[in-house]
């Protein structure tokens, strides 16, 4: 059976020769993750069998959530067991390599990105936010106190009875509107005091309520790369938003550190 | 105490690791990859994988498949891998 390399990142040749990666165990639960060197740079890789990971056992195996869970699961393990050790470029699940052949044109070809890429991630780290409003009490205040709600509710209030009706719930949309777009205010505004001390941000995309199983709605969802030492002030703002914004119904959720997930990918310029 | 040791290293939901790991970057990943290495590298059928996490954390109306259900299977999955 042919002899697949599971990608799990790269890092410098130099930090990894320091390490006892070998201990680790692979995506398979069986095969120890090697270091494989390239110039610079090394590579985390483990032998996968063609009988699970080939392409063609992926296209079954990615089918069935159950696997995917696990496996996804235990690559993002591995991956914070080699990001707590290391300056990480993590790779995404299932970066499968064919031949080590294929892996060395790739780690020779980008050798200089790979470099570049490390020097920014070296020294930081990323955290995630999710922000959740109850919505409530944001509901209320608009429905009682916003000017424009104000002057067609005065509006309504002059129309005959069928007209009412039909008024009103386009009222009721108008406030939803207004709800949304006051939770995107203060959720920008976060978010530009978190920016302001990190090295580089990524938007993400927010879960609906089927997803999150939570009451709240998810307004903003984040990830934030920021330098070891920034980490305290930015968990203290946080921490503060958080008790600012618990009476008005926002939970702030944080996540960290991860693995530079989103702070990692090669540019298409880069790649051609 | 120090704000970071009350938050870090705090359970992540199972959720937020499929939608981080296997995110749209995969698709992305995937033909940049194709596009570099020649034909040899193995990749996730793309169309499967993104179909199997959109059912999961996108358009997931089928309630059985929240975060919950999700923690409760990553507990004992961990229970598993430890």
């Amino acid at each position: 059976m042919e002899r697949l390399l599971y990608l799990y990142g790269i890092t410098l040749k130099e930090e990894a020769a320091s390490q006892s990666i070998s201990d680790l165990k692979g995506i398979d639960g069986k095969a120890g993750l090697e270091v494989l060197d390239y110039g610079w740079c090394s590579a985390i890789v483990s032998p996968v069998d063609e009988g699970e990971f080939g392409e063609e056992a992926l296209e079954t195996n990615t089918q069935q959530m159950e696997w995917v869970q696990e496996k996804a699961y235990l690559h993002h393990e591995i991956l914070m067991s080699l990001k707590n050790a290391l300056t990480l470029i993590p790779m995404k699940f299932c970066t499968i390599f064919q031949h080590e052949e294929s892996l060395k044109k790739k780690m020779d070809a980008h050798e200089k990105e790979w470099m570049t890429l490390l020097e920014k991630l070296k020294g930081k780290e990323e955290w995630n936010i999710k922000v959740f409003n109850h919505s409530d009490l944001l509901k209320e205040q608009v429905a009682d106190h916003h000017p424009e709600i104000q002057k067609k509710k005065e509006e309504i209030s002059q129309m005959s009875k069928g007209m009412q009706y039909l008024q009103r719930k386009k009222l009721d949309q108008s406030i939803e509107q207004q709800v949304l777009q006051e939770q995107q205010k203060y959720v920008r505004q976060l978010h530009s005091e978190w920016e302001a001390l990190c090295e580089d941000t990524a938007e993400k995309k927010v879960w609906n309520k089927n997803v999150t199983g939570k009451d709240a709605d998810m307004c903003w969802n984040g990830a934030y790369l920021i330098e070891v030492d920034k980490v305290e002030t930015f968990l203290k703002n946080i921490t503060n938003a958080n008790e600012q914004g618990e009476k008005a119904g926002w939970v702030i959720e944080v996540t960290g550190p991860w693995p530079p997930y989103h702070f990692s990918s090669l540019s298409k310029s880069e790649v051609d | 105490m120090s704000y970071r040791e009350n938050y870090e290293n705090q359970d992540i939901a199972l959720i937020d690791i499929l939608d981080t790991v296997l995110d749209k970057g995969v698709a992305i990943k995937g033909d940049i990859i194709i596009s570099i290495a020649g034909i040899d590298l193995v990749y996730v059928d793309l169309k499967v994988l993104i179909s199997s996490v959109e059912t999961l954390v996108q358009s997931s109306l089928d309630d059985s498949l929240n975060s919950k259900t999700l923690d409760s299977e990553k507990e004992a999955l961990e229970r598993v891998t430890k």
